[in-house]
């Protein structure tokens, strides 16, 4: 049941070969059983996902319904649900109940699913391995003492030892696509305005993007199709005609060009990923793909400019929390700045305050022009070299991560270290454009992730490539042993 | 650039972080310092003529029409308050004024 895919068991529920509650408990017991070995879950909600379910099971007998009724999933933590906690991953909001729907949480809800529960994270997303998050590390179903990545690191892993079919992720520098590289799953980062940011914790408002992760491009297809969409709410989001996903599934990839920037086969990469993804191409490639190298010259500069732009924004954004409205408040202030100081310092982690010091200084007086302005130009440059590469090519390939997961406590002691596993994503998010992580083999029985590149709104061609891929591979199907 | 424990603590009041005596030592001053140099790199790139980049579809802000589309939400927003800091639909806060 568990492997099954959610074309596959949408059938079985309007077959009647199994409720939805039946389905629901079913993924409860798998939660209860594995979750305890992972920790991928802040908040199981049993009781919530059985009343979801038999309302989803009286939508089942109607014709009111679509691929995604009844069909169980979860939600990562930095999604408002509103009546559940929704902590981010910090302590800061370990107390706090969300009074409303984030957007995504509601077109899904409207779609029909069952939410099991909320997935553990880095804490406000900010890190590369889930080391972060105020309820502890997430392990690695592959090797249990490995990180999982990060941020949406609980999502990757659940996912991956197949504790629910679908689930949400954000991606602000890599966060859906470098835990799924790590997990052996696929996530997505959507381009940005695609999927509404309305009741998504905002950690880089202009980087942000929520995405989802999935086995399989055909059910990553399905779980975008339902969160995509204009939200009034949030104003950067883009009004544009609905693309069918699944649809353009089938699509040849014949004749269709892709372009492999040489500066992502440098170096940093370990030649035995570097041979997994080269194995990879060679299958696209028998498919009828076009393989052409490109360059995208100041890829270089993504993480400093990203080391800028997010921190900046960060301490922007979380200037909110005070302890006044919502959040953690420490115990007897002495006066107002005493309440402001102490509630932070309690309520935040140590990655956290370290970027919210970064951000506060590249944005104080006599500093905002040489870092966040210059940054923003950079990014500018880094989007150019995007628009050039897609005048000659269709999407881009190269690897996700540097490497397979390492192991937990390995790199925390240096933040420099765990940044540079961004090297691949971060130029992304700074040009607001989509992209995927697939499974493409494994080094040292770890997972090894290819990340596909479109040009704005191409997710459905994007998608359409890693389906292709699947179709004549199995990759995406491998389950870790102990998870079988 | 280095940076001091004086530096840390100045960025500490501007982002109103109380950071006690432990946080800092000898790591966070050389984590900041360390990440300061990496980001310095783009300070050697020529940027003259490229206009920074504020959103990458290049999208205007949009403006709603001036409708009413939202209830009073004040009660169910304070009803999450962290110690029950709210009294007749104000937040308590120490005193700021004398």
């Amino acid at each position: 049941m568990h492997t099954k895919s959610i074309s596959e068991l949408a059938a079985g529920l309007r077959s009647k070969q199994f409720s939805s509650v039946e389905l629901t408990k079913f993924f409860l017991e798998r939660i209860k059983k594995f979750d305890p070995k992972l920790n991928s879950l802040i908040t199981v909600t049993n009781d919530q996902a059985l009343v979801a379910a038999e309302t989803a099971d009286k939508i089942l007998n109607t014709s009111n319904t679509n691929l995604l009724t009844g069909i169980p999933m979860l939600h990562k933590d930095i999604f408002c649900t509103a009546g559940i906690k929704t902590s981010c991953g910090s302590k800061m909001l370990d107390n706090f109940i969300s009074p409303y729907d984030a957007t995504v949480v509601t077109k899904l809800k409207q779609a029909g699913t069952v939410m099991l529960g909320k997935t553990n994270m880095d804490e406000f997303a900010m890190g590369s391995s889930n080391e972060n998050s105020f309820y502890g590390p997430v392990k690695n179903p592959w090797d249990t003492s490995c990180v999982p990545g990060g941020s949406s690191g609980g999502s990757a892993a659940a996912i991956a030892a197949r504790l629910a079919p679908i689930a949400t992720g954000t991606d602000t520098g890599g966060s859906t696509r470098q835990p799924a590289a790590f997990c052996g799953i696929m996530g997505m980062k959507p381009t940005y305005g695609l999927v509404s940011r309305f009741g998504m914790i905002a950690y880089a408002s202009s980087l942000d993007q929520g995405g989802p992760m999935a086995t399989s491009a055909a059910d990553c297809a399905i779980l975008l199709q339902a969160m995509a969409g204009f939200d009034p709410k949030d104003s950067t989001s883009i009004d544009k005609p609905e693309i069918n996903y699944t649809q353009a599934l089938t699509t040849s990839i014949k004749n269709l060009k892709i372009g492999l920037p040489q500066e992502f086969f440098n170096a940093s990469l370990n030649p035995a990923v570097a041979s997994v993804i080269n194995n990879a191409i060679k299958e696209l490639e028998k498919l009828g793909a076009i393989i052409k190298t490109i360059s995208l010259p100041n890829s270089h500069l993504s993480i400093p400019a990203y080391y800028i732009i997010a921190p900046a924004e960060c301490s922007s954004n979380l200037a909110r929390y005070d302890g006044v409205r919502f959040g953690h408040r420490c115990k007897e202030p002495l006066d107002l700045e005493d309440l402001y100081k102490r509630s932070r310092d309690e309520g935040f982690g140590a990655e956290v305050k370290r970027r919210i010091l970064i951000g506060t200084y590249v944005l104080s007086s006599g500093y905002y022009d040489a870092y966040y302005i210059k940054a923003q130009k950079i990014r500018n440059l880094i989007t150019s070299d995007f628009t050039k590469a897609f005048n000659e090519v269709d999407v881009i390939i190269g690897p996700t991560t540097p490497d397979v997961a390492f192991k937990i406590g390995q790199k925390n002691t240096n933040p420099l270290d765990m940044y540079l596993n961004d090297i691949y994503t971060t130029s992304l998010n700074l040009a607001g454009l989509p992209g995927l992580s697939l499974p493409v083999g494994f080094v040292n029985n770890m997972p090894v992730g290819m990340q596909i590149i479109g040009n704005s709104f191409q997710e459905a061609k994007i998608l359409n490539v890693a389906h292709q891929f699947q179709q004549i591979t199995n990759w995406h199907q491998q389950v870790p042993t102990e998870f079988a | 650039m280095s940076f001091t424990q004086d530096d840390v603590k100045k960025l500490a009041h501007l982002a109103r972080l109380a950071l006690d005596e432990k946080s800092f030592d000898h790591s966070i001053v050389e984590d900041i310092s360390n990440i300061l140099q990496m980001i310095g790199q783009i300070s050697e790139i020529n940027t003259t003529d490229v206009q920074p980049m504020a959103h990458s579809q290049a999208a205007h802000q949009r403006c709603r029409p001036d409708e009413i589309t939202e209830p009073n939400v004040r009660d169910v927003m304070q009803s999450i308050v962290p110690n029950n800091a709210v009294v007749a639909g104000l937040y308590l806060v120490p005193k700021v004024v004398e």
